[in-house]
């Protein structure tokens, strides 16, 4: 029997979940004398399903039941911290002692871990069935590498630069897709934007380490991300969404704050025209992310949506009347307005549901 | 195997660049060199028991009066006026005829510090001075509470002044090392150090709509002091109204970043 080759894990995954709901409305399905296959025909699909599961399990790791599931997301949560503890304590071990070492010994020290790391999570990237262990070590290498730069900043005062952030971004990225690590991505990611929002930022004449200070350097950023959200990552599950999350976030989060302090934007007019147009493209643009989100089946997109249009919406509600009417006033109409919400929603799954 | 050998190529070619980039600051005549005492250099102002390593910070002053009724210290000087911010690129009638007033970004200049120069002998003058103001009124009517404390408080102020502030004056920018390496020529005196710059609209000012300059922070504020070196202050914890334990001899470099050549306990 040759089974359909499948090429990413989340096509596995959902094949994997399709069989479990197949086999629980076959059970539900016997039960209510609806449908009885013979024996044999059972047994037969039964041993076909066995067959792909364990393939699927085999070449692309996935939880196969529900208790693999809820073991899976410990796993996950266990190797975030994991990752997380162990870098912090690789930051503190070198704080605490590298006083009392000669400056070759320190740089040293510096270059050779992240080397030693990296090396560990390719050993381990080609040793075990599961990655945590290798995302784990990839997570510390790329913390070696940021206490790398960092450190040598320090011992030979160099002016910051960043450049750090660019060769930080790349190594990250470059590990992301070598160990299919959403985490490195995401780390990625954030030092590209940073990145990025600097040099926008000098190129308009300012020095870079105040590139936070105009919001709007960071929209670049977001445009290129969403736009390479939509390259193929077939083999990568949930990089398209790592890259449209965070672009959303690097647009959103711009013209969040400029709705509400024009003064710190770019644009030559008065702060109020900017806090209007700024307050309107979130309205309007979480409104389109929202469209897009339901329309081509991107749950993060409509998620991120939602989450903005909400925070635009109350913050509106709060510029309004917070202070023209008593609290219990304020927060009946927050709730209400979320009932009114909640009914438009209702009505268009409703016409939705009608339509199908 | 292709990405991993990407990054690791990328870890190593990044260290050469920053050696590279040491060993070019530290090649040449350095910009400047200077002995500084613990009064410009300070210690930590907390000990951190995580943290074995010691960074000593750079302190320095602006002294510049405005007006009559100003205080000297700050950091908006007069000598950053109209003229030296346009000379620093700061497009400054722009900023004036705004119809829409922006904060202003820092830019990154030369500033020189000057070392127990005309500079500080002008604020141990204008300290004497008030001194001297508040002992003859407090010796006129020594009942005057408030001016009792005046005058202990002048005289605290002229003795820090004289054995325990820093000795480091900013007195001039600039966009060119050079020009002002012409202008203060004096190694011993003078550092020039990157600094970051930002213009602002002063109230104070007489002429309301005129604009001054605004020297937010040197772009290297902490010094690292190397193993060697570091034995002559891990004994000593940060103190402010004592008299100097140490000096440190330090290099300026081609990028402008500095190295300590010496540290010597007194």
């Amino acid at each position: 029997m040759t089974l359909k080759p499948l090429s990413s894990k989340q096509d596995a995954q959902q094949r994997a979940e399709q069989i479990r709901y197949f086999q629980a409305e076959l059970s539900e399905l016997e039960n209510e004398n609806i449908l009885s296959l013979d024996k044999p025909q059972l047994e037969f699909i039964n041993n076909y399903h066995k067959t792909v599961l364990a393939s699927l399990h085999v070449e692309h790791d996935i939880d196969i039941s529900t208790t693999d599931i809820q073991l899976s997301l410990g796993m996950k949560i266990a190797s975030f911290l994991a990752a997380l503890g162990l870098s912090a304590s690789i930051f503190f071990l070198f704080f605490n002692f590298w006083g009392g070492y000669t400056t070759e010994v320190q740089v040293a020290i510096l270059i050779v871990t992240p080397m030693i790391l990296l090396s560990l999570t390719f050993w381990l990237s080609r040793l075990e069935s599961t990655s945590y262990y290798s995302k784990i070590a990839g997570l510390l290498s790329l913390s070696a590498f940021i206490l790398n730069l960092f450190m040598i900043g320090q011992i030979f005062n160099i002016t910051p630069t960043p450049n750090a952030l660019f060769v930080w971004a790349v190594f990250a990225t470059l590990l992301a897709y070598a160990i299919d690590a959403r985490m490195l991505l995401g780390m990625g990611i954030i030092f590209f934007s940073m990145f990025l929002s600097a040099k926008f930022g000098t190129w308009s004449g300012m020095y870079w380490i105040g590139f936070g200070e105009r919001p709007e350097n960071f929209l670049p950023a977001a445009f290129l991300l969403f736009g390479i959200s939509f390259i193929p990552h077939a083999r990568f599950w949930g990089f398209g969404s790592i890259y449209r999350v965070f672009a959303m976030i690097l647009f959103f989060m711009p013209v969040l704050i400029l709705s509400n302090w024009g003064y710190i934007s770019y644009l030559e007019m008065d702060n109020k025209s900017i806090e209007m147009l700024y307050q309107s493209l979130g309205f309007i643009f979480s409104g389109v992310a929202i469209y897009i989100g339901i329309k081509k089946n991107l749950r993060e997109v409509t998620t991120t949506g939602n989450i903005f249009f909400t925070i635009f919406l109350y913050t509106k509600f709060y510029d309004w009347w917070w202070d023209i009417m008593p609290k219990y006033l304020f927060f009946l109409l927050v709730g209400l307005s979320a009932v009114l919400i909640l009914m438009v929603l209702k009505r268009y799954k409703r016409n939705s549901n009608e339509t199908l | 195997m292709k990405l991993f050998s990407i990054a690791f190529v990328i870890l190593v070619i990044t260290n050469i660049f920053v050696f590279i980039g040491i060993d070019f600051n530290r090649s040449g005549e350095p910009t400047s060199c200077i002995t500084l005492s613990e009064r410009e250099l300070r210690l930590p102002y907390r000990s951190d028991d995580e943290n074995s390593g010691i960074s000593l910070h750079v302190g320095y002053r602006i002294f510049s009066k405005s007006s009559k009724n100003q205080l000297p210290y700050h950091t908006h000087p007069n000598w950053l006026n109209y003229e030296s911010l346009k000379g620093l690129g700061f497009d400054v009638d722009e900023h004036l005829n705004a119809k829409y007033k922006k904060s202003t970004l820092a830019k990154e200049v030369f500033t020189v510090l000057e070392y127990d120069g005309e500079t500080y002998q002008k604020s141990l003058t204008y300290r004497t001075e008030e001194f001297t103001k508040a002992e003859v009124l407090y010796t006129q009517n020594k009942d005057d509470k408030r001016l009792k404390d005046r005058y202990e408080d002048a005289k605290d102020e002229l003795k820090r002044e004289k054995l325990y502030n820093t000795r480091l004056f900013a007195i001039d920018t600039g966009l060119e090392y050079n020009e002002l390496r012409k202008k203060y020529s004096d190694f011993d005196k003078y550092l020039i150090v990157k600094a970051l710059v930002t213009l602002v609209d002063r109230d104070y000012c007489e002429d309301k709509t005129k604009v001054t300059g605004y020297l937010k922070n040197l772009s290297i504020t902490q010094i690292h002091i190397p193993l060697p070196h570091k034995k002559e202050l891990e004994t000593l914890k940060s103190e402010w109204n004592i008299e100097p334990r140490y000096s440190v001899k330090l290099n300026y470099g081609q990028r402008f970043e500095p190295w300590v050549l010496e540290v010597n306990r007194f």
